[in-house]
Order: structure tokens, then C-alpha cells, then sequence
């Protein structure tokens, strides 16, 4: 079903009933973010780990579930909005923010996998991907997906 | 052949155990070499393969195009893993320390390549490659190298593998071998033992057929033995032994010739061609057709008959009685060359013939003997009565008469007791072959007991006829008999019965003729009688009493009577107990017609005692009943002298009776006196000894002489009645006789009893004469208990009367 609510030509709007994690690596030593952490990961605004390593934003294609509700709930732009507010911070000089586009979930969970310093967002329907059984998921705000007030959802 | 198998059976073990080293070493091999090459090779291929995807991750930028390539070099490092861990579980020591050294190297690059990989990811390319140079190559390296050192130590393994397993097949192609070899020996000692079973079972098989045949003829035997002895035919028997030949070999045949020293003749003869047989019945054995020849020229003369026919025959054998006479000749008989083993069918089959034709002369001997007389070998009784019998059925058919002549020598005790019985047996011989010698061929002649024959006259016309043979046997008496030293005359009683006249059944006529014979012997003998009615009335009154006699004291058949004895003044003196017998079939039976039957039977000794007995006890009866009795007489007979313990009888009965001895009163005649006088004479003396006194009976009818009265033991005389019954006053001889009896008694101290008084007349003249005591039907006929008794009682004085005793007690005579 997330595969099928990936598929491009699909209202964008459409949102999975199980709502969305952000998985990281397992040797990450963050294991909670406050909600308010990951949009400023996402936005650019924050661009290092706690142990000031830097992160790696894995985002997934425009056109997928996970990249839509980043876009539009979480952040609540546009993508071209985003794309030229990341730009502005390379061009201002500062520290480029990395940034991963990956076509599929199990893509972005691999990725997370060999990347230590990686974070992405993925539909919570895809965990039970073989791909994903090697990442962590993050609690957010305390909360695991399911969870009641969890916030990606 | 145990040491063989255990040496088989231990090759087969070290073969097999030796294959199986080679197997598992092989094995080994297998597991270790081939295996661990396989791994190694796995091993390095993918570790190649690892390293191929990271450089291929290393080269692109898109990560989504970089992850297959990081997947890939992860899932090869993943099956390098997988590889070692298969490489660990071979277990092999050699290699244990070259697998720590690659996996530690590989871990080590392992890291590196995430890392670097991780870069990669990131885009930081640059970093990606320092990495990769500074940590990723040499780590690389160092992983190869350790495979390379891995790889070495299999190589090393599997070469002392390949030697090991070298050696192992060496040493289990040679165990192998002696598996191979052990296997072979096994076979050929199974081969060797199932030939040794087959062997075995025909033996076996062989042994089963000889033991059938042998049940078989075991059987036939039995069966032989079974004909002999329930009396089968001879020739039956014989012909089923001499078929014991061809049971054993259908063309052997067997014959076998019976006889004696005097004849011989082919009994039966089996298997033999017909004309053969012939030959043999046709031509008797030599020498003049008897059984005496000798083996070698019996066989010259079957071998010549049997030759003519193409066969040969086997030695003869001898058949002997158990005494050693040879009884017959048994030969066998086979095709010329057939080369048969006759030894052991002949033992057979001679045993078996022997036993037969013995037990049937046996039968022949005993057959003989019982209807023939040992002695004279004329027929016995038995014989002669089956002969009567004959030629009474004859004589019915032709009209004729038959008579049969019983002869008994006269005197011929005589000769026995003087000149012994070997004499006496030459006599009885001599009469046979005498006998025999003058009758004609139809006669039969008969020796029937020791001095007694008989003869049978045949096909006569009249009973005359008889007396003429009887005479005829009587002639030949006439002639002496010389008996070894001695010379005799010997005369014959003969008596005649004729059929139908006087008998129509053997039995009959014998006794008849016994009668008759009887007759003349009481007429002196050396004479013949002809059968009579009468005289077998009285021989048949005789029988009768004879028979009866002889239960008459279990019947109570017998009593006592009683006649005084009367002094001169009438005074009872004693009494004489007189035996009476009373037989339903032949009535009142007197005692001169019994008394000497029951001495001649013996029954006198029982019926004697009886009287004893009864006379005393009634005696002693009356003395306690005061009735005054001095004498009970009874008489004696000699017999019941020589029987031995009379004295001890008489002591007994007066013991048992409470009777004094000196009332009984023991009455024998002179005649029974005389025949045994000196054991006589000590019976009496021992028994007056007692007290018992004796008298001498029928005083004067025995040819004692007066002179030896003076010698006799006794008490009293009784004079006979035949001298009383002629005293008369006119009669002056016998008187006189009486008078000199009664005179010599009185000198000798002696009581005189007249007998047989019948008349007043006698009487005075015997009190005339000085008797003293007087019996007689004048005085007193012989009298019952019971009469006997009244009298008593009558003539007892009335003071002296007592109470009698009870009927019950009374002791009747016939009770």
C-alpha cells in the first residue's frame, strides 16, 4: 500500500493511515528528537548531531508519500520553496546541507543502514521492510509510531 | 575347519575395517581438501566480489544507484562470513590459526569498506578515497595475505590427507585382499561343508533305504515268527521265508528240503524258474534221497541241476535243531555272475527256517505223545477212545459189531515190588509188542494206565467172535516172560464190552469192559468175561456209593445206633455204637457194603473219628447223667490205625468229651490186627496204657490161630456170630469150638462177648458155656439215642434219678 501511495501520479495529498518515522542508524546515539529537532533538520536549520557530527537528510522522491507530507505538513512549503531555501544556505556560505534523494523507502532505510550520520523519513508501513529491519526508529517527542500523540502522522 | 573360518572371519574383519579407514579418511579428505577448497575458493571469490562493489559504489554518485553496489559488497562480505564459519566447522586444526588471522584482517577491512562506503553515501568522495587508501587497501591486503596463509595450510592438509588416505588404501586393498582371500576360503569351506552335507544326506538317505528294508524284513520276520507260533502250515511259513530272497533281490530265489538221515525232499522253493523246481522235487538229493549228504556234494548236485538253467547257487546251508541234528538244507539261487553276498540272507532266512520246521517236529513229538504211550508207544487212551468211536461209526455202516477188550495183568504188582520197575516197564513192553503181534492189522491195541490195556476188535459178525480174540490174547500169556535173570508166567484178567450190545459210545464201552475185566479178576483171573447187565449194576451201585459216600458226613447222612451188651444176669454191661447211613439215593445202606469202600477210599479215617467222637461224647453224657453205662464200644478199623496219630486222636476225643478211658472200649478185627501187627500192637499198648480197653472182633473168621491170642493186647474177645448162630445143643462141634474160645480167653484173662444172639437157646447155652457177656437181637436189637436212652432211664434206680438235661444239650448221633 505505501508502495502504491509512492506512485507519482497518485494525489500527492494522499496520506497513509499508518503516518510517517524518521529512522536513523543504529549507532546513532540519538534515540528521541523533539518534533521541533526534526523540522529544523529538515529545514536546514539544524545541520549536526548532538555529537556534532553532520547530518545526512535523506529525502525521498518529490512525488512519494514521505517527500509530500515533509513538504507540505511538516514544513508546509512548497518543494521548489525548499529546494532555493537550501540553496540560499550554500550560498550564504554556510556548511551545505547533505542531502540524499532516494526512490523508495527500503532505498532510504538502506541508506540510513550504511550511513551512521543519515536521517530519514519513511511511511511507517515500511519498517517491516527486510531494508529497514537495520535502522532505528526515533521516538518523537517521546512517542513511537502508533503511539498516542505521536506527531508524524 | 574352525581355524579356517576364525581366519576367514578375523580377514573379513581387518578388510573391512581397513576399507572403512579408507572411507572415513577419505572422507576427510572430502571434508577438509575438497570442502575447504571450495571454501577457500568461495572465500576468495567473494572477498574479490566485496571489493568489486565497493569500487563500483566508489565509482558512481547517485547513492540510489551507489546502495545495490554497498548491498552487494555487504551481502559478499556476508557470504565471506558464511564461509569462514563452514571453514570453522570443518573442525580442522591445522587451519584453526589461519582462519582467526583472515577473519581478524578481514573484520578489520570489513570496517574500512563501511566506512568508506558510508562516505561514499555521504557524497564526501574525497574523504571516501583517503579512507580507502590510507585504511581500506591495507586492510584489503592484509585480508588477502591471510587468505593466501589459509589457503596454504589446506593445501598443506590435504596433501597429508592425500597421503594419509594413500597409506589407508594401501593398507585396505592389502586387507582387501585377505577379505577377498577370506571371502574365498569361507567359500570353499562352504562349498566343502554343503558338499560334506550332501555327502551326509545321501548317506543319510542310503542309511534311511537299508533301515526301511531292514523294518521291512524285520516285519517279515515278525510275521514268520508270528505263522510259527500260531501253528501255520509248514509249508507256508517256509515258502514266506524263502520269499525273504527275492525281497532283497528280485532275481535271487531260495529253496529249501526237509527230512532226516531217511528222506529228504524239496519243501518249497521260491523265485526258481517252474522246471527247475521240478528238477529238484524229480531228482532227490544224494545220497538215496536223504538229508545226509555232505555240504559239498549237496551242492554239487542242485549246482549241476541249477547250472542247466543259467544260474549258480549258494553254499548250502545247514538246518539244525537245537539238539545238533540237522533238520534240512536251505540254498540260494542267483543268475550265473551276479555276484551276490548270500552270507548274511542266509543266516537270516536258515535262522528263521530252522525255528519253523523245529517248532512243527515239536509240534508233530508232542502231537504223538499226547495220544501215545511213552513206554510202549501204542496209543494212550486218549487215542483208543477217538479209534472206539470210529469204528463204532463204521460198524453202524456195515452191520457190524465192534468189541472192546480190557486187559489187566494179574499180579503184576508183584513183579514190580520184587523185581523193580524196570523190569516191570520190560514186562509192560513185552505184552505190547505181544499184543500187537496177534491181532490182526484192524485192531488197535491201547495201553491205558499202568498194568491196563485195551484192544480194539473191528468188523466182527457176532459177539463170540470177541471171545475168540479174547482168547487168542489170552494164548499169548501162555508163553513165560523172560525178564533179563528171571523167568515169569503171567496170566491176564480180560473183560469184553461189545457195540452195540453192551455200549454205544467209547466211554461206555470201556467201563463195560473194565466191569467185566473186573469179574474175572475176582474169579481168580488168567480168564475172560463178557459184559453183563448185572455186573454193571453192582460195579454202578458201587460208583454210586463210592460218590456218595464221600459228602455223606456234610449231609448228616450218617448216625450211630446202639446195642447192649448184656453180664449172664441181664445186667447191662456196655453197648456197641453201630454206624447206620441213610443216602436219599441209595437208602438205608449197610454197613458191610460202605465200610470197606470208605477204607478203600480213606474216607473211614474221618468217618472213624466222627463215630469216636459221638459214641464218647454220648457216653459221657449219660455218666453225667448217672445212667449207668460201664462200656461204649466202638469199632476200629485198621486204616485208622495207619494213619499214624490215632493214639493221639483217641487221647484227644476223651480230652474233649471228659470221658474216662477206661469206658471206652476200642473193638478191630483179627484180619486188621494180623495185616500189621507189630504197629498195631504199639498203638494198643500206648492207648491201654490210658486205660482204654480193647477187643478183638469176629474172633474166629481170620486166619490167625488160636496161639496168637495169648500175644494180643486186648481185653476181650468178640466171638463172631457165624459160630454163634450154629450153637446149638446138637451141634456139639462148634460148641464145642465156642467152649474151647471162651475157656483159652478166660485163661489168658480175657472177657468173652457172644455176638449175634438171636435165641433163648443160645443164650442159655452160652451161659452154660461161661460167657460173660451176651449181643444179640435176643437181648436187645441195635437202638436209637433217644430209645436207648428211655431204656436207660427205666432201668435206673429212682433215688439215683436226676434232673435230665435239656433236649438241646442231647448229642444225637445223626446231629
Amino acid at each position: 500500500m505505501a508502495a502504491l501511495l509512492a506512485v507519482p501520479w497518485l494525489d500527492y495529498a494522499a496520506q497513509p493511515a499508518g503516518g510517517f518515522a524518521a529512522v536513523v542508524h543504529q549507532s546513532n546515539p540519538t534515540h528521541n528528537l523533539r518534533f521541533g529537532d526534526l523540522l529544523s533538520m529538515f529545514e536546514g536549520a539544524s545541520r549536526e548531531w548532538s555529537n556534532n557530527s553532520r547530518v545526512v537528510l535523506v529525502e525521498r522522491d518529490a512525488g512519494s508519500a514521505p517527500f509530500q507530507y515533509l513538504i507540505r505538513r511538516l514544513l508546509n512549503t512548497t518543494p521548489g520553496d525548499y529546494r532555493r531555501s537550501l540553496q540560499s544556505i550554500e550560498y550564504r556560505g554556510d556548511l551545505p546541507v547533505s542531502i540524499k534523494i532516494l526512490n523508495s523507502d527500503a532505498a532510504a532505510c538502506q541508506f540510513v543502514f550504511n550511513v551512521p550520520l543519515a536521517i530519514a523519513i519513511v511511511e511507517t508501513a515500511s519498517l517491516g521492510l527486510p531494508a529497514c529491519s537495520g535502522v532505528q526508529v526515533l521516538r518523537i517527542d517521546g512517542k513511537l509510531p502508533g503511539e498516542e500523540g505521536y506527531r508524524l502522522k | 575347519m574352525a581355524l579356517f573360518v576364525g581366519g576367514a572371519l578375523a580377514g573379513s574383519f581387518l578388510g573391512v575395517h581397513g576399507l572403512n579407514q579408507a572411507v572415513m579418511s577419505t572422507r576427510d579428505l572430502y571434508r577438509v581438501d575438497t570442502a575447504g577448497s571450495q571454501m577457500e575458493s568461495d572465500l576468495e571469490y567473494e572477498t574479490q566480489e566485496s571489493r568489486r562493489a565497493f569500487v563500483f559504489a566508489l565509482a558512481v554518485t547517485d547513492p540510489n544507484d551507489q546502495l545495490p553496489y554497498v548491498a552487494a559488497a555487504r551481502a559478499a562480505s556476508q557470504r565471506v562470513e558464511d564461509a569462514l564459519n563452514r571453514l570453522r566447522r570443518l573442525n580442522v586444526p591445522e587451519i584453526t590459526g589461519n582462519v582467526d588471522d583472515f577473519e581478524r584482517t578481514w573484520n578489520k577491512y570489513d570496517q574500512a569498506r563501511d566506512d568508506i562506503m558510508a562516505l561514499i553515501l555521504e557524497g564526501n568522495s574525497g574523504a571516501a578515497l583517503r579512507v580507502e587508501s590510507a585504511r581500506g587497501q591495507p586492510a584489503f591486503a592484509a585480508a588477502l595475505t591471510s587468505l593466501h596463509a589459509l589457503k596454504a595450510g589446506l593445501a598443506v592438509r590435504a596433501q597429508r590427507d592425500a597421503l594419509r588416505v594413500n597409506a589407508t588404501l594401501r593398507r585396505s586393498i592389502g586387507a582387501l585382499a585377505a577379505f577377498i582371500f577370506s571371502t574365498l576360503l569361507i567359500l570353499a569351506l562352504l562349498i566343502k561343508a554343503n558338499r560334506s552335507r550332501r555327502q551326509a544326506l545321501e548317506t543319510l538317505h542310503a542309511t534311511n533305504a537299508a533301515l526301511d528294508m531292514a523294518r521291512e524284513i524285520e516285519e517279515e520276520r515278525a510275521s514268520i515268527l508270528e505263522m510259527v507260533s500260531t501253528r501255520a502250515p509248514l509249508a507256508s511259513t517256509l515258502e514266506k521265508i524263502v520269499e525273504l530272497a527275492s525281497r532283497r533281490d528280485g532275481e535271487v530265489g531260495a529253496a529249501i528240503w526237509t527230512g532226516n538221515a531217511g528222506e529228504a525232499r524239496l519243501q518249497v522253493a521260491a523265485n526258481l524258474p517252474q522246471e527247475l523246481s521240478e528238477a529238484l522235487k524229480l531228482h532227490a538229493p544224494p545220497p538215496s534221497g536223504s538229508l545226509s549228504a555232505a555240504p559239498e556234494e549237496f551242492s554239487r548236485y542242485s549246482g549241476k541241476l541249477a547250472a542247466a538253467f543259467g544260474l549258480e547257487t549258494s553254499p548250502p546251508k545247514e538246518l539244525r535243531e537245537a539238539s545238533g541234528g540237522r533238520i534240512g538244507m536251505l540254498q540260494g539261487f542267483a543268475p550265473a555272475g551276479r555276484g551276490v553276498r548270500w552270507q548274511p540272507l542266509l543266516d537270516q532266512m536258515a535262522q528263521l527256517a530252522a525255528v519253523a520246521i523245529e517248532n512243527s517236529l515239536l509240534y508233530e513229538r508232542l502231537a504223538f505223545q499226547a495220544q501215545h504211550d511213552t513206554l510202549t508207544g501204542l496209543p494212550n487212551r486218549l487215542l483208543f477212545q477217538d479209534r472206539v468211536q470210529q469204528a463204532t461209526r463204521a460198524a453202524v455202516r456195515h452191520g457190524k459189531k465192534v468189541a472192546v477188550i480190557w486187559i489187566d495183568l494179574d499180579k503184576y504188582k508183584q513183579i514190580n515190588d520184587t523185581l523193580g520197575h524196570r523190569v516191570g516197564d520190560e514186562v509192560l513192553c513185552e505184552v505190547a509188542r505181544r499184543l500187537q503181534k496177534c491181532l490182526r492189522q484192524s485192531d488197535s491195541v491201547a495201553r491205558v494206565g499202568g498194568d491196563e490195556f485195551t484192544v480194539l476188535a473191528q468188523d466182527l459178525g457176532q459177539p463170540a467172535d470177541a471171545e475168540r480174540v479174547a482168547a487168542t490174547i489170552l494164548a499169548t500169556f501162555n508163553l513165560p516172560f523172560h525178564l533179563a535173570a528171571h523167568q515169569a508166567n503171567l496170566t491176564a484178567s480180560l473183560g469184553i464190552s461189545v457195540f452195540p450190545d453192551h455200549g454205544e459210545d467209547p466211554i461206555t464201552l470201556l467201563r463195560n469192559a473194565d466191569i467185566a475185566m473186573y469179574s474175572a479178576k475176582r474169579a481168580g483171573g488168567g480168564a475172560f468175561r463178557v459184559f453183563r447187565s448185572a455186573l454193571g449194576d453192582s460195579m454202578q451201585r458201587r460208583a454210586l456209593l463210592e460218590r456218595e459216600l464221600q459228602t455223606a458226613l456234610e449231609r448228616n447222612e450218617l448216625h450211630l445206633e446202639y446195642q447192649p451188651l448184656l453180664d449172664r444176669s441181664g445186667n447191662l454191661d456196655g453197648v456197641e455204637a453201630l454206624l447206620r447211613w441213610n443216602n436219599p439215593e441209595a437208602g438205608q445202606v449197610s454197613p458191610v457194603e460202605f465200610i470197606p469202600i470208605a477204607e478203600e477210599t480213606g474216607l473211614i479215617v474221618s468217618i472213624g473219628e466222627w463215630v469216636t467222637r459221638t459214641a464218647c461224647r454220648n457216653a459221657a453224657r449219660w455218666l453225667q447223667l448217672g445212667y449207668d453205662v460201664p462200656l461204649m464200644a466202638v469199632n476200629v478199623s485198621a486204616v485208622q490205625f495207619s494213619n499214624g496219630n490215632f493214639t493221639a486222636l483217641v487221647e484227644r476225643i476223651l480230652g474233649e468229651c471228659g470221658l474216662p478211658a477206661e469206658r471206652l472200649e476200642l473193638e478191630i478185627t483179627e484180619t486188621a490186627l494180623m495185616d500189621n501187627l507189630k504197629g498195631v500192637v504199639e498203638q494198643i499198648e500206648l492207648l491201654r496204657r490210658m486205660g482204654v480197653r480193647f477187643a478183638i472182633d469176629d474172633f474166629g473168621t481170620g486166619y490167625s490161630s488160636l496161639s496168637h491170642l495169648q500175644n494180643l493186647p486186648v481185653d476181650c474177645v468178640k466171638i463172631d456170630r457165624s459160630f454163634i448162630k450154629a450153637l446149638e445143643p446138637e451141634t456139639a462141634g462148634c460148641t464145642t469150638l465156642v467152649r474151647g474160645i471162651i475157656a483159652l480167653a478166660h485163661n489168658l484173662g480175657l472177657r468173652v462177648v457172644a455176638e449175634g444172639v438171636e435165641t433163648a437157646q443160645q443164650l442159655a447155652l452160652l451161659n452154660t458155656l461161661g460167657c460173660d457177656l451176651n449181643q444179640g437181637f435176643f437181648l436187645h436189637r441195635p437202638m436209637s439215642l433217644q430209645a436207648l436212652e428211655e431204656l436207660l432211664r427205666a432201668k435206673r434206680p429212682r433215688t439215683e434219678i436226676a434232673e435230665d438235661l435239656p433236649e438241646s444239650e442231647l448229642t444225637h448221633s445223626g446231629a
